[in-house]
């Protein structure tokens, strides 16, 4: 990079080390503190005690697995939903392919808050979902989705689909034109098609868009806060606890640590998946 | 003609297609491809072509009509089960695969594998002259040799039809000359009954046994290139095809015989048969440059018209004369005339061709 260059990046890389590395930088150095006994202020000295914490006590091993396969849970079943979605959306000409590209997108500019109170309302015992889980005579009592993992996860898959659809819709829209009509006539059915020349192709989208749901659910907090009706502890909620009710704030950073690194853990083992993707040979 | 006849192989019969605008891109198709016979289509672009290709292939559905291919009815078969190897215009090799695992697909569908596997992919490269590149990616390859890879792909599942789009088209001037020559004699070796696509006229003719003209979703003519060009069926076909293509010229009855923009043109009897039977509507009369000559004096079968240009074509000239607002070119190995000169162009009837003005129709001499 020359000086000029430099120069005019300077602006911007000072804003964004106020902005996002000092909180970062803080939020580390506090973890390695200790509340004061019978305090709010922190204890003199720095110890590893709320790593001890987090590693000795079950429960919030407990809360670190249940994170983690609502959160694998919350990805795979988007990916399901938004495969055939994002081909569909691949394949329709102009004017439509625009308008639902401008819908996927309304879910990610409008928040969390807005559509997970939707889902209140959807997944409610007197909701739209058990109204009609009734209408059709599947079930006479209503299924409890509030305050269950299923609810938190069918909540997290509604919230972060758009971050599966947008990077699947972009790789299924680059397909070399013509591969699939070849691989047909070679003598290949459908399910063929899909598994050797399809999704071989569009891979680096689905490492993409897993990365981005996965990160997302692992993180998020207001969904599994509103629909887990607090009876669902995650990550997200677990240090909102700690930080605003339990007022233990170098607990709270040690745990926002613990979620920051499986975060930098699961970007490098999606890119480290795409480097071998790109190399590999067959 | 004394050979005999080879069965027909692939039958089509009033395909039509509409992808849903206001004109189907195929009206009414109806054609058949004999056994081990090379068929060009050709055509101008966006007459139906490659939607032809992809309804025989299957890829896309007919919207009325009937196909067979080898006695059995195509229109239940689905794509993967018709045995039918395709090249496209973008040659669609699989992007992540190699040259070796692009050929090998094929066999993998139908279960062949081991050292059979590998001694058809070895059999095929050696056809298309592509030993030792079977380690490669296509995106490591010139246009050319993915073009080969693509037709080996297509080669090696031994089908029953060989489709080819365009195949020259990505490729440069030169290559273009010498892959014609080459996909003939691969044709010639193995037999393979092939229908091409193109919109080369040149190509269609140089290439194929039989060539089937289309144009706005019909096929115009269907006959060997010798026919379509000495006999062209309709106006259409007759400057559409052969290099030089025909030139059109509208024959108007004048007060002392014919004349054509204002000049005095001189028919035969037989032409003037034929010219009168239009009961005085206009007849267009197609003329093919390399056929003319010039005449010391005007007589019947000529043409006077004023010398306009010449050019130099290395070793003759090729004389531009103007008959009012039409133009026609005349070879000549001699000195050419001057400019402004007053000069009587030669037609020999039995390569003289005339055609219905409105419709285009070929009209028949007497
Ligand atoms: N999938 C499609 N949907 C709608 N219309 C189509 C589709 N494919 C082709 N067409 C239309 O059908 C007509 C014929 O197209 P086709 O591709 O068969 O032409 P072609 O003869 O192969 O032309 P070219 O020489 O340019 O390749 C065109 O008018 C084209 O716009
Ligand atoms: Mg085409």
């Amino acid at each position: 990079m020359n000086k000029r260059a430099l120069m005019l990046l300077l602006p911007a890389l000072i804003l964004s080390g106020i902005v996002f590395l000092l909180p970062f930088l803080w939020l580390f150095v506090t973890s390695f503190r200790v509340q004061g006994e019978g305090s709010l202020l922190m204890a003199e000295g720095f110890s590893a005690a709320n790593y001890a914490r987090l590693v000795s006590d079950s429960y919030f091993a407990e809360v670190f697995f249940r994170t983690m396969w609502m959160s694998a849970a919350a990805t795979v079943i988007s990916l399901v939903i938004a495969l055939p979605m994002a081909r569909q959306i691949a394949v329709s000409a102009g004017r439509a392919k625009g308008l639902l590209l401008a819908l996927i997108l309304v879910p990610l500019v409008s928040g969390a808050l807005l559509p997970t109170l939707g889902m209140l309302h959807l997944l409610g015992p007197l909701g739209v979902i058990n109204s009609i889980l009734k209408d059709f005579g599947l079930t006479t009592k209503s299924v409890k989705f509030l305050g269950t993992v299923p609810g938190v996860i069918i909540g997290l898959v509604q919230a972060f689909l758009p971050l599966m659809l947008l990077p699947l819709v972009n790789a299924l829209s680059r397909l070399p034109k013509d591969v699939e009509a070849a691989a047909e006539t070679l003598g290949a059915p459908t399910h063929i098609v899909w598994r050797r020349v399809i999704l071989p192709l569009v891979a680096p989208g689905i490492i993409a868009g897993s990365v981005l749901v996965f990160c997302a659910s692992l993180t998020s907090f207001v969904t599994p806060q509103i629909l887990g009706q607090g009876k669902i502890a995650t990550f997200g909620t677990m240090a909102y606890q700690q930080a605003s009710l339990v007022l233990d704030w170098p607990f709270a950073s040690a745990v926002a640590v613990v979620m920051l690194a499986i975060l930098a853990l699961g970007l490098a083992v999606g890119s480290l998946a795409l480097k071998l993707l790109a190399r590999r040979p067959a | 003609m004394a050979e005999k006849r080879a069965p027909d192989h692939l039958v089509i019969q009033k395909v039509m297609k509409n992808y849903g605008g206001s004109e189907p891109a195929l009206k009414s198709v109806s054609l058949n491809v004999r056994k081990g016979e090379f068929l060009a289509l050709l055509g101008p672009s966006g007459c139906g072509k490659t939607t032809l290709l992809k309804i025989i292939a299957g890829l896309e559905k007919a919207t009325e009509g009937q196909m067979a291919l080898a006695g059995e009815g195509l229109d239940a078969i689905p794509t993967y089960k018709r045995d039918i190897g395709i090249v496209f215009q973008s040659y669609a090799l699989f992007p992540h695969m190699t040259v070796d695992a692009n050929i090998r697909f094929g066999l993998d569908m139908r279960g062949i594998k081991g050292d059979e596997a590998d001694q058809r992919i070895a059999e095929v490269l050696e056809l298309v002259k592509l030993e030792g590149l079977s380690g490669r990616m296509p995106n490591a390859l010139s246009g050319g040799q993915q073009q080969r890879v693509a037709l080996a792909r297509a080669l090696v599942i031994r089908p029953k039809l060989l489709l080819l789009d365009e195949p020259l088209s990505n490729l440069d001037a030169v290559l273009r000359k010498s892959v014609r020559v080459d996909i003939r004699e691969l044709h010639e070796r193995i037999g393979l009954t092939t229908v091409m696509v193109t919109h080369d006229q040149e190509e269609a003719m140089s290439m194929a046994d039989r060539v089937a003209v289309m144009a706005n979703g019909y096929v115009l003519q269907h006959d060997t290139p010798e026919t379509i060009y000495e006999h062209p069926a309709s106006a259409f076909v007759a400057t559409f095809v052969g290099s030089p293509p025909a030139i059109l010229l509208p024959v108007e009855k004048t007060p002392d015989g014919y004349g054509i923009g204002g000049t005095a043109f001189m028919p035969s009897k037989t032409l003037s048969v034929a010219i009168d039977l239009q009961n005085g509507k206009p007849v267009l009369l197609g003329l093919r440059s390399d056929r003319l000559s010039f005449a010391d004096q005007a007589g019947p079968l000529t043409i006077t018209g004023e010398v306009h240009s010449s050019e130099y074509i290395g070793g003759s000239w090729l004389v531009h004369v103007a008959l009012g607002e039409h133009r026609i070119a005349v070879p000549t190995r001699a000195k050419p005339p001057q400019f402004g000169e007053a000069v009587h162009i030669r037609i020999d009837e039995a390569e003289t061709l005339l055609f219905d003005p409105d419709t285009g129709a070929k009209v028949a001499l007497p």
